[in-house]
């Protein structure tokens, strides 16, 4: 073996080992008086992290004071039937829930009822926006336009579609981007729209004081808007305003989110139990760092196992084979991290499946190796050829990991995603490093 | 031989189905209903310590324990459903234990009990079957048309009829071993799709080679 082939070899060996030490032990520095890791942490999903418990029970009126109840919500202006619900009324309040969970965005999440007494769990992924997520998916969510008199003119069974929408105002009063929400509604609310903006019509009296009848739009107890109109109204539209005018990125931000969440409340329907929340605390996940350390031993060993095999089988290619896969695992562990891929337990089938579907790969080259004698030309074709074979193979595989990576739900991408990265980090490490190792390994 | 295997796997897949349908599947700790049992200790609690209370509280039997919150100092041990007398058992007993062990002064009416409801697993289940059947027929499109030479329709309906078989099986023997749907479970069940898939694609090369 010429100085060249053997300084090759030498430094490919020292970039696994070094690639491996990096990945399995983690580069610390010092920092603030303490140890730091320069290696980002791994994003665990809830089931190995943890998560929001939420826990909703049916709003039990008092009887005693019901009557006191019902005349408080006359002169609030909304009348909730007290009518006792049923298995089919809590079936559609999860399913209204689970709604409202996936518009707005929840990806990791378990919502359990019980169908007797209506009471609904809910375990999710803890974010920063989980406080507002829960503040919003339990609300009633019934839209309603009254008179001053609290009589509904306009309600949730009226509406057709809820849209955010911006854009740029310039008047004498406002000037910036605004936030509104279009509101459209059905054929019978547009002819009560219509009737609306007929009766409670914007009006002054000789002083120039303001005499307008007004309607008050409301989202359950919120009143979102107090409106007058100008003209008829015949399109069944209503559009809302949420916030005010404003050139700040972060406040129109704010106001985009929380019309949002308007908006899915409104899309959703109605819950048809009054829910209140009993439970809302952050629940650590009961899978701890010990059991993770059997997981990955039992793993290690089934690994070590197949590297048996190859050494047994294929010699001395098996071992470079061997020694170059410990680098392969190292290296997607690293890109796990920096690729910030949400690990949840499937995510950790998916470590494995990529684990394996490389050493699918390198047993193609082995194989083709086999009957190869030493020159470095033929080993490089051989490899090639060895290669192409073992990646056509891998091409379902791809379609896979490309296929899930475009999931909703965060466990079902976690595998697409490390599968994906899996796949790549196999075809560029076995081109760079694993057929450097071989055919330089020749007289 | 490649009848009687047929034959075998048909056999597990309809004794299966018999159990699914009569008896059901045997559901873990957290997918069947339950009971959690809540407490304040006030101090950080360690895994390891909890952990043995509650295997001395509930006689060593399958519990779920976690740490509440972020300063670790509440936790919650989940047990199958129980009666209320057994409950208040339990309550004291476990009060007893965490005074005993962390020098605190709780009592069983500190203790909150939450009965959670089952989880439907096909609730869950479903999340992924949607996803997987539009996978599955992208891959055997892939199929038909590299393997065209096998015959078209012969890829197609052993493609679909293996990788179905494959996720039956797997799901009979749950059925039949009344091993616990768990968390494992589901996992399990894309590595043994993604490993069908693989296997089958490999004999599909192996075959396109030697024509």
């Amino acid at each position: 073996m010429r100085l060249n082939q053997k300084l090759k070899i030498t430094l490919l060996i020292l970039i696994i080992v070094l690639i491996s030490l990096i990945s399995f032990t983690g580069i610390f520095v010092q920092d603030k008086g303490m140890m730091k890791n320069l290696l980002p942490e791994y994003a665990l999903g809830r089931d190995l992290k943890g998560g929001r418990g939420v826990t909703l029970e049916v709003h039990t009126h008092d009887h005693d004071n019901e009557k006191e109840n019902k005349e408080e919500e006359k002169t609030e202006g909304h009348e909730h039937e007290h009518k006792e619900p049923t298995k089919e009324d809590f079936k559609l309040s999860k399913n209204v829930l689970e709604n409202r969970l996936d518009r707005m965005g929840a990806q990791d999440y378990l919502i359990s009822l019980d169908e007797t007494t209506g009471l609904i769990n809910i375990q999710m992924e803890e974010s920063s926006r989980t406080d507002e997520v829960i503040q919003y998916m339990s609300l009633y969510g019934e839209f309603t336009v009254e008179d001053e008199q609290g009589n509904i003119l306009l309600n949730s069974s009226n509406l057709k579609n809820v849209r955010t929408m911006y854009g740029q105002v310039s008047n004498e009063t406002e000037k910036g981007y605004k936030v509104y929400l279009k509101i459209e509604l059905d054929q019978d609310g547009t002819e009560k729209l219509k009737e609306i903006s007929k009766t409670y019509v914007k009006s002054t009296d000789e002083e120039g004081k303001d005499t307008s009848k007004k309607v008050v739009i409301k989202l359950d107890d919120l009143t979102l808007a107090s409106v007058s109109y100008e003209e008829e109204v015949t399109d069944g539209v209503i559009e809302l305003a949420v916030g005010s005018a404003t050139n700040s990125s972060e406040q129109l931000k704010s106001y985009l989110e929380q019309a949002s969440y308007f908006e899915i409340i409104m899309n959703s329907g109605v819950i048809p139990v009054e829910y209140e929340i009993t439970r809302n605390n952050y629940i650590m996940s009961d899978i701890t760092s010990n059991t993770i350390i059997v997981a990955v031993s039992i793993i290690s060993v089934a690994i070590i196992a197949i590297l048996i095999y190859f050494i047994y089988k294929y010699h001395k290619n098996g071992v470079l084979v061997a020694i170059s896969s410990i680098g392969y695992i190292a290296l997607l562990l690293i890109a796990i991290r920096y690729t910030n891929v949400v690990i949840t337990i499937e995510g950790m089938a998916g470590i494995v499946i990529a684990i394996i579907l490389n050493f699918v790969l390198t047993n193609y080259i082995l194989r083709i190796l086999e009957n190869a004698k030493g020159e470095k030309a033929e080993l490089a074709g051989k490899f090639n050829k060895g290669f192409l074979k073992g990646l056509i193979v891998l091409v379902p595989n791809i379609i896979i990991a490309v296929a899930l990576c475009f999931s909703g739900w965060v466990a079902i991408a976690s595998v697409g995603m490390v599968m994906f990265w899996g796949i790549i980090i196999t075809v560029i490490y076995n081109i760079l490093i694993t057929k450097n190792l071989i055919i330089n390994f020749t007289k | 031989m490649k009848k009687a295997l047929i034959l075998i796997l048909i056999g597990i897949i309809l004794a299966g189905a018999i159990i699914g349908f009569t008896k059901g599947f045997n559901l873990g700790l957290i997918y069947k209903n339950n009971v959690s049992l809540s407490v304040y200790v006030g101090a950080k609690i360690e895994d390891r310590e909890i952990k043995q209370i509650a295997k001395e509280v509930f006689s060593g039997e399958r519990t779920l324990v976690q740490k509440i919150e972020v300063y670790e100092d509440m936790a919650s041990i989940t047990a199958k459903e129980r009666s209320e007398e057994e409950l208040a058992n339990k309550k004291e007993l476990l009060a007893n234990k965490i005074n005993e062990k962390y020098g605190t002064e709780i009592k069983a009416d500190e203790i909150i009990v939450r009965h959670n409801p089952d989880i439907k697993l096909l609730d869950t289940v479903i999340k992924y079957i949607a996803t997987f059947i539009i996978v599955t027929v992208i891959i055997i499109i892939y199929q038909i048309i590299r393997f065209r030479k096998l015959g078209v329709l012969k890829t197609m309906g052993k493609s679909f009829g293996i990788i179905v078989v494959a996720e039956l099986v797997y799901i009979a023997l749950l059925a039949i071993t009344r091993i616990p749907v768990n968390r494992i479970t589901i996992p399990l069940g894309i590595a043994i799709y993604v490993a069908t898939i693989t296997v089958l694609n490999m004999k599909y090369e192996k075959e396109l080679e030697s024509k």
